[in-house]
């Protein structure tokens, strides 16, 4: 979509989706944030996020995503991202528990 | 995973045996070496999962430009019963009616010969490409863009877009039918509001020709082609607004194939049978984004039209830019075939594959029904695209379809990484082709070598007779998004 180097952080957007698993919680965040990369050309440069998993195994993610529209003077843009798909789609806690890793495909 | 085992019938076709779930075997359209380099690709597996789904007819087909897609894999064919079948938003892909539109002109090459670098700055500059591009004209209403929904290309026609004949030369007159913008969310009206008539980025582009050589000079000249004569090409879709669609109905799918029971291999395969509401809503769906996209190609062609006799300083009938045929490469259509001697209504979903309907075909022009529909074969930005014709054979055997283009060999990181160091704007400056591009890594990512050889992928549908070979267009300048 566009190099991060000259994305400031200055308008913050809160978006919050539930999902039945990490991964579909993943990929709607990250679909969210396309939709308002494509209709507000909103770009996040940092994220909080918070993620919690209820009773029923439902995790709702909380991210507040500061960023700023796109500014093709002062921002580098790439190729445009059709989607968020569902190919391979992972999260999965790294062995030894120190952290998380994830598959998603973006389609182009 | 476990590589599939593929019987050769013939010089071109390869077999993959209908095994465990398998409704029908896979038919791949290769020769020995692309099969090869399908090596250990996934594509050949998505082949086999789509086997799966209900009610598919004949075989799920691949066409020699087979690459990994999500779910069903890019180049493939695959026919469902209207009755008994299904309908996949991922048997279309997120790119709704991505296609391709073949421009003729009256110039030559000479006539525009050291010019061709002021042409494509004319067409980058006109033309709205890149990410998110937009603005190509005002911000539409939603009365408006409900019109560009419903009507297609003939939206764009009545709007002083282009000609009557123009919608003649378009597959479905660039509208299909049954299109219902109640169908479409929200969010899909949001992203297509001030898209139409923008090329996008990726593999879009739009590319200056000439046409270097003739192989059937009777169709040739069925579709005014001749040797030397300046073209325009230009391959996109429906922007933002198809990509949502689909995004939409994915969902919807997903829980659908769980309410009719059916066994997925892969969840990117969600579908609904052809007949039920989450079916026919789709359909209705996916029908505004494919009228959004041949609206958007005819944009394309307007905007292109001014671009050039601006930049060349003369009058239209001097230029007479006109359309040899639009085809889409991204699309479920309802058509009826001949399937082991009966007339089946289908659902034909075609993902990155051509429709090439063979002669006599009503859904034709007059002018090409003696010669087979035009089927547009844009190759990669240093090499050559194909004009074939549809043919009885394809009819036949694929469900009138064929390839859509060269077919990418190289992931998008393993181009970048193979360029690194290389100026290819300057490499393929040297070869006499100009061109520009938003994208910085474009460029790089969309390289000749990136592509499997278009000659080949052509060679193999010409060779099984399922859309020979017409004329072969060389580029000479490139605007790519």
């Amino acid at each position: 979509m566009a190099e991060l180097e000259g994305f400031e952080g200055p308008r913050k957007e809160t978006i919050t989706v539930e999902a039945a698993s990490p991964a579909d919680a993943l990929r709607s965040l990250l679909s969210e944030a396309l939709y308002k990369f494509a209709t507000e050309g909103f770009v996040a440069a940092r994220a909080h996020i918070i993620v919690k998993t209820g009773a029923s195994g439902r995790v709702k993610v909380v991210a507040d995503l500061h960023g700023e529209e796109i500014d093709r003077r002062r921002h580098l843009l790439l190729t445009e991202v059709k989607a968020v798909t569902y190919h391979q789609l992972a999260v999965e806690a790294t062995p030894g528990g120190g952290g998380w890793q994830a598959t998603v495909l973006l389609d182009v | 995973m476990i590589a599939p085992i593929l019987n050769q019938l013939s010089e071109w076709v390869w077999e993959l045996p209908a095994t465990g779930g398998m409704r029908v075997p896979g038919r791949v359209y290769a020769d020995r070496r692309l099969m090869a380099a399908l090596g250990g690709d996934q594509s050949l597996n998505q082949v086999a999962n789509v086997a799966h789904l209900p009610g598919i007819l004949v075989a799920s087909m691949a066409m020699p430009d087979i690459h990994f897609g999500y779910g069903f894999p890019i180049g493939g064919v695959a026919a469902f019963s209207v009755d008994e079948g299904v309908v996949s938003p991922g048997g279309v892909g997120y790119d709704i009616n991505c296609g391709c539109r073949l421009m003729a002109t009256d110039l030559v090459e000479s006539e525009i010969k050291g010019k061709v670098p002021r042409l494509v700055d004319q067409l980058f500059r006109d033309v709205p490409s890149g990410v998110g591009s937009s603005g190509a004209i005002a911000k539409l209403s939603r009365q408006e863009l409900e019109q560009v929904l419903v009507k297609g290309a003939a939206w764009a026609v009545g709007r002083g877009y282009g000609s009557k004949e123009d919608l003649d030369r378009t597959e479905d007159k660039g509208a299909l039918p049954g299109a219902d913008p109640g169908a479409v969310s929200e969010r899909a009206y949001m992203r297509g509001q001030d898209q139409v008539g923008t090329l996008g980025s990726g593999n879009h582009f739009l590319e200056i020709q000439v046409v270097d050589e003739v192989f059937d000079a009777e169709a040739a000249s069925a579709y005014g082609l001749h040797q030397g004569q300046v073209t325009v090409m230009v391959h996109c879709g429906s922007r933002g607004f198809g990509y949502q669609v689909c995004e939409d109905y994915l969902e919807v799918m997903a829980s659908a194939s769980a309410r009719y029971h059916i066994d997925l291999p892969d969840r990117q395969l969600a579908c609904a049978p052809v007949a039920s509401p989450e079916g026919r809503k789709y359909l209705a769906a996916m029908a505004c984004a494919a009228n959004y996209a041949w609206a958007n190609r005819q944009m394309i062609m307007h905007l292109t039209e001014l671009a050039l006799l601006r930049a060349l300083r003369i009058p239209p009938r001097e230029l007479n830019l006109r359309l040899v045929y639009d085809v889409a490469h991204n699309i479920a259509k309802l058509e009826t075939h001949q399937v082991a001697g009966s007339s089946v209504d289908t659902c034909v979903h075609r993902k990155g594959a051509t429709r090439a309907f063979g002669p006599g075909r009503l859904e034709l022009p007059i002018a090409y029904q003696n010669v087979g529909q035009p089927v547009l074969i844009p190759g990669d930005m240093g090499t050559a695209s194909f004009v074939c014709k549809g043919s009885d054979e394809a009819m036949a055997q694929t469900f009138g379809s064929t390839c859509h283009g060269a077919g990418r060999v190289m992931s998008r990181s393993q181009a970048l990484k193979q360029a690194q160091g290389r100026a290819i704007d300057r490499e393929l400056e040297a070869a006499g082709i100009s061109v520009r591009s938003q994208g910085r890594k474009t460029l790089a990512e969309e390289m000749p070598e990136a592509y499997k050889d278009v000659e080949r992928v052509v060679a193999v549908m010409h060779g099984a007779n399922i859309s020979p070979r017409v004329a072969r267009l060389r580029p000479l300048g490139v605007v790519k998004g």
